[in-house]
């Protein structure tokens, strides 16, 4: 609601970037929608930011087409590619305490600019200029809800990374499924329950109609699927313009949290009047966390990248800078 | 050499190049029949769990029946570049890939031929960029050790096969215009090693043979 | 676009034409670009189009097309088509034109098995087509009736002209399959309903086969078993959300294969059998990588955003709008191989309807891009059997060079406009293509 003055304009030559996504504009995207409205509309139109959904790449191979550059920037999710990306599957370890948005942001923005980060991204040509944020994950399922942890043992479960590693332990039977598939597959019990990312993705894949229960605050842990530059072309973009980009980075992070809140605002009363909802308590989400958690943080991440990357380090320095959010906001 | 060694040549080098390619087209074969089997499986040992299930449920006790082939998605997946790329030189040498000939049927003959060499030209130089930047492609994997979903299957193997099919199509390609180009010297040759234009009747008849129940039931 | 259209005819293999086109023409997006010399344009071309064969061949979806190939293969070794056709022949063939219509539900029933529709003509010109010239059945509609049927086996599934459409546009390819069966079995019951009136008219057309026993009825039905086990896996199989098309596919496959082996099929019918297989599936997976090599280009030259938005704006009524885009495709149809012609064209075309979709009146992108999906490949059909290629008549003709091909053409114009009524029919009712997958 600020009214702008001539000073936010930013001069500068006319230049075109193509950032690759894939599906529909969602919630996801708000905050790089307003990024591309924003670059045209403070240069006047010279810096012209394409979105493309789908045209460039298949979402799999957006690394690849960084690395070669196909196109300036781009996301990619950590799960895609796990040995390629392992800095950030740090994201997809269960129970991380970075459920708080606020929290998320600022620890996640923190993280992608580690020197080791930046190091292995910039063996494939590319910088992180920030992180995606999904939401955290939560289950939808079918049957008996799991009140305790216990129940759990033998359900039949969708999900993948961190989560997985969880569940597994917990003595659920991992099944893969595509995401398309998952509505059929769930009505007709051969999976008990899906995780997604919450809300927005169970409701775009209308789990909530097939579905009898819902966990509100399981948070299990979650995905990241950053936006990415080729740093050459980073490097070739007039200074005033790399300014802009990252003055611009935390409205966008504010545009897509307030985007994920409102679906939130519409589905989650909608799962509350629908479907029973599974709530832990405090003390078994703390012993949850120590007896599940902590152990696949060590086996998932610190001992399995220990060659690649100084993983106890990264591991320190994210819980460290959440922290430092949680005690800032 | 004498245009009959020529000839010869040509016929002994595409009868070789024939003998790789069957090879590999039996290979893509065999990992479709296999694709076959393991989807029964997977099928199969659903249906077992979900009768386990049903009975612990019923009766509380477990037989432990059945599993879910975890990572069932990337086999699948990694296993798609047999079938999709290894038989593509074998398709090539039976005139399989589909191309429009309606413009080529009124031609003479050795416009005929110089118009088929010159579409095999630009193939060559076209699969020639897919081989080099195919190679790329797998060296990109290698070095970042990229890896499939849910079971980290290495994703360089199914890669490289791009590379390898297509380069033997080049050679399939070349032996096609070298064919092609001792046509157009001598348009009244009789062709060799290469394939001939279908006119539709016999597209119709290749579609006849291939449904006619009783070749298949004499067995071949 | 022309260059494309001069390689294609000059006779280049239509994926080299597309993908050195679609090379080229990324050549020349990057060269225009600032920061880019022709070298680098190049480098960067060859990326994109050196990762394309991998990226688009690898996937979970594609999976289910060497399945449903295979099937088709099997199916002529399982000795299921004289069956299906001895059973409709004895339930329905008591109507006016009944061996024609007979013909129609027995082509309709062995579609459940095959995924192409020339082959299934070329299977029923050779069953059908006798036992009608014997009943002393206008050999025009003998031959008409098998030629159309034959373009049943693309809407009941399995097809493999749905699957590529379903990858195209990021559909559920279980939903395409399910959405096409209904409007088969539709098509067949207009082609039936044309031909009992026919036949009631005009008698001499074609008699009723009348004096078959309930019991011997019934005693017809074990040898469509098969088929109907075959029908009961893969809609059911996907239905129920028992397996994803891939597995129901093969386990289909299976069924058919273990039929074949009990019928006495040996290793060399079978080691054929793999090798069409794999010749046929490496065949549509080249165009696919090929077209899109292309179709990459067309992304980054952003023209299916540009089409999209020129087709809204258009001053047309958008009903007006859809008739000619369909209007388009019978007459490419006429010229182009059906699974290419899908390919080149729906990337562009695509993102238009889906623009148009809620002025027609649907509901949600997904209605909108099942019912697209279906129309059209009916379309393509259609296309199978109108001259100048009408391969379908082609091969009942090589079956049965005894029919003149002008008589073929001519006995396939009443089928042409039955085409053209249902075609119709799913414009005014979407739900004969939207309600099944819609209920899964
Ligand atoms: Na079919
Ligand atoms: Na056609």
């Amino acid at each position: 609601g600020a009214a702008w003055s001539a000073d936010d304009m930013v001069d500068g030559p006319a230049v075109t970037w193509n950032h690759s996504l894939w599906g529909k504009p969602r919630a996801f995207t708000m905050g790089l929608e307003h990024l591309s409205d924003e670059l045209a509309r403070r240069t006047g139109g010279k810096f012209e930011y394409n979105l493309n959904y789908g045209g460039l790449s298949k979402p799999k191979e957006n690394l690849d087409g960084i690395e070669i550059g196909a196109f300036e920037a781009a996301n990619f999710c950590n799960f895609y590619s796990p040995d390629r990306t392992p800095s950030a599957m740090i994201f997809s370890l269960p129970f991380l305490p970075i459920g708080d948005w606020e929290v998320r942001i600022k620890a996640s923005d923190a993280y992608y600019q580690h020197p080791a980060v930046k190091k292995e991204m910039a063996g494939m040509n590319a910088m992180i200029y920030m992180a995606g944020v999904l939401p955290q994950y939560e289950f939808l399922g079918r049957g008996e809800p799991p009140r305790k942890l216990e129940d759990w043992n033998g359900k039949k479960v969708r999900a993948g990374g961190g989560v997985a590693d969880a569940m597994s332990k917990l003595g659920a039977t991992l099944m893969t499924v595509p995401a398309t598939e998952v509505y059929t597959l769930l009505e007709r019990g051969t999976v008990d329950a899906v995780s997604f990312p919450y809300s927005y993705a169970h409701a775009a894949y209308k789990v909530h109609e097939v579905a009898d229960w819902f966990t509100g605050n399981f948070q299990p842990g979650t995905a990241d699927c950053p936006t990415v530059f080729n740093i050459d072309a980073w490097n070739a973009l007039p200074k005033q313009y790399q300014d802009l980009l990252m003055e611009l980075k935390w409205e966008v992070y504010e545009k897509q949290k307030a985007a994920y809140l409102a679906a939130d605002d519409v589905n989650i009363p909608m799962f509350q009047k629908e479907l029973t909802e599974v709530r832990f308590t405090e003390d078994e989400l703390a012993e949850f966390r120590k007896q599940i958690g902590m152990p696949i943080w060590q086996e998932s991440f610190v001992d399995r990248y220990a060659d690649r990357l100084p993983t106890q380090e990264l591991l320190d320095f994210l819980l460290a800078e959440a922290e430092k959010a949680r005690g800032g906001s | 050499m004498t245009e009959q060694s020529a000839a010869g040549g040509l016929s002994r080098t595409d009868r070789w190049l024939f003998a790789i390619e069957t090879a590999f087209n039996l290979i893509a074969a065999f990992s479709i029949f296999g694709l076959m089997l393991l989807g029964v499986v997977q099928v199969f040992s659903r249906i077992l769990l979900w009768l386990d299930q049903s009975m612990t449920a019923a009766w509380g006790f477990e037989l432990g029946l059945g599993f879910s082939i975890v990572g069932y998605i990337d086999v699948v997946e990694q296993a798609i570049a047999l079938f999709a790329f290894l038989g593509i030189a074998y398709c090539q040498k039976m005139g399989g890939h589909v191309r429009m000939d309606l413009a080529l049927r009124g031609l003479s003959r050795r416009a005929l031929w110089i118009s088929e060499a010159t579409a095999i030209l630009l193939s060559l130089f076209v699969v020639a960029v897919l081989v080099y930047y195919g190679i790329e492609h797998f060296l990109r994997a290698v070095e970042s050790e990229d890896s499939t979903i849910d079971i980290r299957l290495p994703v360089w193997p199914s890669k490289l096969l791009v590379p390898v099919a297509f380069s033997l199509l080049w050679l399939r390609l070349l032996v096609q215009f070298v064919a092609f180009l001792r046509l157009v010297a001598s348009p009244e040759k009789e062709p060799v090693a290469v394939p001939t234009i279908q006119t539709i009747e016999e597209i119709a008849r290749h579609e006849i043979d291939e449904s006619d129940e009783s070749r298949y039931r004499q067995g071949g | 676009m022309v260059v494309l259209a001069v390689l294609i005819v000059i006779g280049m293999r239509v994926v080299f034409a597309t993908a050195l086109v679609g090379l080229l023409g990324l050549v020349a997006i990057f060269y225009v670009k600032p920061n880019f010399d022709l070298l680098r344009a190049f480098e960067v071309a060859g990326g994109i189009a050196g990762q394309t064969p991998h990226s688009k061949a690898v996937a979970y979806p594609l999976s289910v097309l060497p399945m449903f190939i295979l099937i088709g293969f099997l199916a002529f070794y399982a000795g299921i088509t004289k069956a299906v056709f001895e059973a409709a022949r004895r339930w329905i063939g008591w109507v006016p034109g009944g061996l024609a219509v007979a013909s129609v539900f027995a082509t309709a029933g062995f579609a459940a098995v095959s995924g192409a529709s020339t082959s299934t003509a070329a299977v029923f010109a050779r069953i059908a087509i006798p036992e009608m010239l014997k009943n002393g059945y206008d050999r025009r509609l003998a031959a008409g009736v098998v030629a159309a049927g034959g373009t049943l086996a693309s809407l009941i599934p399995p097809s493999a002209i749905l699957v590529l459409y379903a990858i195209i546009v990021e559909e559920s390819v279980g939903a395409l399959l399910l959405a096409g069966f209904l409007p088969g079995i539709f098509s067949a019951i207009i082609y039936a309903l044309l031909i009992v009136f026919r036949a009631w008219r005009n008698p001499e057309l074609g008699r009723p086969i009348k004096g078959f026993s309930w019991s011997q009825r019934f005693e017809a039905i074990p040898g469509t078993f098969p088929i109907l086990l075959v029908m009961a896996i893969i809609i059911g199989g996907i239905y129920f959300g028992l397996a994803t098309p891939t597995e129901a596919g093969a386990l289909g496959a299976f069924v058919v294969f273990v039929m074949a082996i009990f019928r006495g099929m040996k290793w060399d019918s079978l080691k054929d059998a793999l090798l069409e297989t794999a010749k046929l599936t490496v065949m549509i997976f080249s165009i696919i990588w090929g077209v899109l090599i292309f179709v990459r280009f067309l992304g980054f030259a952003g023209l299916p955003n540009a089409f999209a938005n020129w087709i809204v704006n258009l001053p047309l009524d958008p009903w007006m709008v859809m008739i000619l885009i369909l209007l388009a495709y019978a007459v490419l149809g006429m010229f182009m191989d059906a699974i290419g012609m899908l390919l080149l064209t729906l990337p562009v075309v695509y993102p238009a309807v889906i623009k148009l979709g809620p002025e027609l009146g649907f509901e949600s992108a997904t209605e909108v891009s099942i019912w697209f999906g279906i129309i059209v490949v009916k379309m393509v059909e259609i296309c199978l059997i109108t001259p100048p290629i009408g391969l379908n008549c082609y091969v009942v003709n090589g079956v049965r060079p005894d029919i003149p091909l002008s008589d073929i053409f001519r006995g396939i114009g009443p089928f042409f406009i039955a085409d053209v009524l249902t075609v119709a029919g799913l414009v005014m009712f979407p739900a004969i293509i939207t309600w099944l997958p819609a209920q899964m």
